[in-house]
């Protein structure tokens, strides 16, 4: 076992070295294959972030934001599951560590540390400047620093924007720690619409009418939201601009305007109106406001989730009886169905690849997460505890948020979309529903 | 107060901002800045939607359950106007023409609330003579305009839940028009599972609340 370890740490040493003997051939430089199964993961030390400033050393604000950055580190490389972290309690003394460099990487790799987190922080005039290393210790290397100057009050934000560049130079694939979620809470009295970090931190609440406001989407380049609110009455639907805080009324038919969904391309949505028979899918184009209706049939039509092409939408009808989940094709426009089984099948949730539907399925009174082939093929159950429902991806397809429900309060969670790494998310705001993951912001410029 | 309030204002808008995550050249976009209020329009608003179907919604609630009492009932008049086609569909002349009104439904304006299997919006049987009362005081009451309200209880998912509300709405809406009352009085309104009758997790609280209710409005 420990020969082992040994003989893979000395296998990533070999592939560390020869990438940094040969860059030429080295690019792009994956350090981890996130493809590989089980990858082993990186032993890693995060020294404690120290003052590096001229002044203000003393200020008590200094302590806080220290520990925060190590907090923020080690939350976010532990939630990408590609390094497994180190007590500090082990680490060798740092008194004579500087916060640029490594004086022995011998101690650290004594410690067990394969990779080393490291850097310092300064603050003047509300700005906070973080400086941030990672250094290999195998190959005794500095492999990303940066230095961002952001606001002092979010020192976590900072942090958040690092990790994702650490993880794109190590695994080639950008971090999804600057994303954010959006749910529904009724903390207020009524419910609202709440955004926050990807790690719950950070809540702050975006509607605030006093009515019933549900179903909150993100439009695909995550600058505005669309919901639906009962505020003029009735369940129209509403955008939200979060830039400028702009709300306007974008589809106020009678009946209900609800279920609505971006297309990849944020050219159109669809979404759910009433019809003279039932309540159809419809396809708004938001350029002419023009509706083209996709469904018409006496069963309800509604939940419909996009291709990440917009060549189809998967979506729920209970034409057969009970609700299932269908897919329109837009080529043929004849639903087909995909599930079979399940009393009560909902909510489905297209992987960003396309390559997977997750979806909420009942059977004995409570929901599940799922997930199937995108032809219904080899669905797989993800959850088995508590009432789950609303599943939504992130980004990298590498997580699935959900609701849970038990006792009658709601929570959020997220897996790994094999049903594994279950961790309750705490946005210190309760009774969270709804949850639909952020896309990617736009990158900081290097 | 007032100056809370901006600051409030403030830091929601604020805090809008740092969420759109518009993050160019670094971190300094970040930057909590002051600005205007966050609005949302009242009125007025130019949005792809609107035209002939926009609904125009007055600014105030409409009053719950209201009480009727300056019409007066003229006992086997079964409407007129437009509405007054209760004659031509034969098929439908279950509105019993001697019956009497209830009591509470003459005097009080009361509509008769209408229950629903689980998962299903077809109208059931026993509420059918429920119905033909709701239709026969409608048709003594001309100058009232209703919202069928449809609800559903807290099983199933939350966007179905709300489609089904509306399909609940729709039928009762459909029936009573069969009955002779004319669409153009009744508005149809889905709450889903939003506003449950009765509070609780057994079949006795959601059989009362998959229902479509009446609202009277002025």
């Amino acid at each position: 076992m420990i020969f082992g370890k040994h003989l893979l740490t000395a296998a990533l040493a070999l592939v560390l070295a020869i990438a940094h003997c040969l860059p030429a051939l080295a690019e792009p430089k994956i350090y981890i294959d996130l493809s590989a199964p089980a990858a082993r993961k990186i032993p890693l030390a995060i020294q404690g972030f120290g003052y590096i400033g001229k002044d203000g050393a003393n200020e008590p604000v200094v302590k806080e934001i220290a520990k925060e950055i190590v907090d923020a580190l080690r939350s976010d490389l532990l939630f990408s599951n590609l390094f497994g972290i180190i007590d500090e309690k082990a680490h060798p003394s740092t008194l004579q560590e500087p916060h640029d460099t490594v004086a022995d990487f011998e101690k650290w790799r004594q410690a067990g540390a394969d990779g080393l987190i490291k850097g310092g922080f300064s603050v003047e005039g509300g700005r906070l400047t973080i400086e941030i290393r990672y250094f290999d210790c195998l190959s005794e290397k500095q492999v990303t620093g940066r230095r961002f100057t952001g606001s002092v009050a979010n020192a976590r934000r900072v942090v958040h924007y690092f990790s994702d560049m650490l993880h794109e130079e190590l695994t080639g694939e950008r971090g999804i720690f600057t994303t954010r979620i959006m749910f529904v809470s009724p903390k207020s009295g009524n419910k609202e619409v709440y955004i926050a970090d990807y790690d719950g931190k950070n809540a702050i609440q975006i509607t605030r009418n006093g009515s019933t406001n549900l179903f909150p989407q993100w439009a695909p380049d995550g600058k505005s939201v669309i919901y639906v609110s009962y505020k003029k009455r009735f369940p129209f639907l509403y955008r939200l601009d979060l830039a400028t805080g702009k709300d306007t009324v974008i589809s106020s038919r009678p009946g209900v305007n609800i279920g609505a969904r971006f297309s990849p391309d944020g050219t159109k949505i669809a979404l759910t109106l009433s019809g003279p028979k039932s309540p159809e899918l419809n396809l708004l184009d938001l350029k002419t406001g023009g509706y083209t209706r996709l469904t018409d049939n006496y069963a309800i039509d509604i939940s419909p989730a996009w291709s990440a092409d917009g060549s189809a939408l998967a979506f729920v009808s209970d034409s057969a009886g009970n609700p299932n989940i269908f897919m329109l094709n837009f080529s043929d426009n004849k639903p087909k169905r995909l599930t079979y089984t399940g009393a009560f099948n909902a909510s489905p949730a297209w992987s960003p690849d396309s390559g997977r539907i997750a979806f909420a399925r009942q059977d004995n009174g409570r929901f599940n997460i799922w997930v199937m082939d995108p032809d219904g093929s080899d669905a797989a159950q993800l959850t088995f505890e508590g009432n789950n429902k609303n599943p939504s991806w992130s980004p990298d397809g590498r997580h699935l948020i959900f609701s849970s429900e038990s006792r009658g309060q709601s929570s959020l969670y997220i897996m790994r979309p094999d049903g594994t790494g279950l961790t309750r998310l705490s946005t210190g705001i309760g009774n969270e529903t709804a949850p639909v993951w952020s896309p990617l912001p736009l990158p900081l410029q290097r | 107060m007032r100056t809370s309030q901006t600051i409030f204002m403030t830091i929601l808008l604020a805090g809008a901002i740092a969420v759109a995550g518009c993050a160019p050249k670094n971190l300094k976009t970040e930057e909590i800045s002051a600005g205007t209020e966050q609005t949302e329009k009242k009125t007025g608003e130019t949005t792809p939607s609107q035209g002939e179907n926009t609904i125009v919604v007055p600014d105030e609630r409409p009053a719950q359950e209201q009480t009727v009492t300056s019409t007066e009932l003229t006992p086997g008049a079964t409407g007129s106007g437009p509405s007054a086609s209760a004659d031509a569909r034969p098929d439908y002349a279950s509105v019993p023409k001697e019956e009497q009104l209830s009591a509470v439904a003459a005097e009080k304006g009361q509509l008769f609330t209408v229950y629903f299997d689980y998962d299903n919006y077809s109208i059931r049987d026993n509420d059918a003579e429920n119905l033909a009362k709701n239709a026969r005081w409608l048709g003594l009451n001309q100058s009232v305009k209703v919202t069928i309200e449809g609800h559903a209880d807290e099983r199933g998912d939350e966007e179905y839940n709300l489609a089904l509300g509306d399909k609940r709405a729709q039928s009762v809406k459909r029936y009573l028009n069969d009955l002779g009352i004319s669409p153009a009085r009744l508005d149809v309104l889905s709450y889903g599972e939003e506003k449950p009758a009765a509070i609780g997790h057994d079949e006795d609280a959601w059989s009362k609340n998959r229902r479509a209710e009446f609202v009277i409005l002025k």
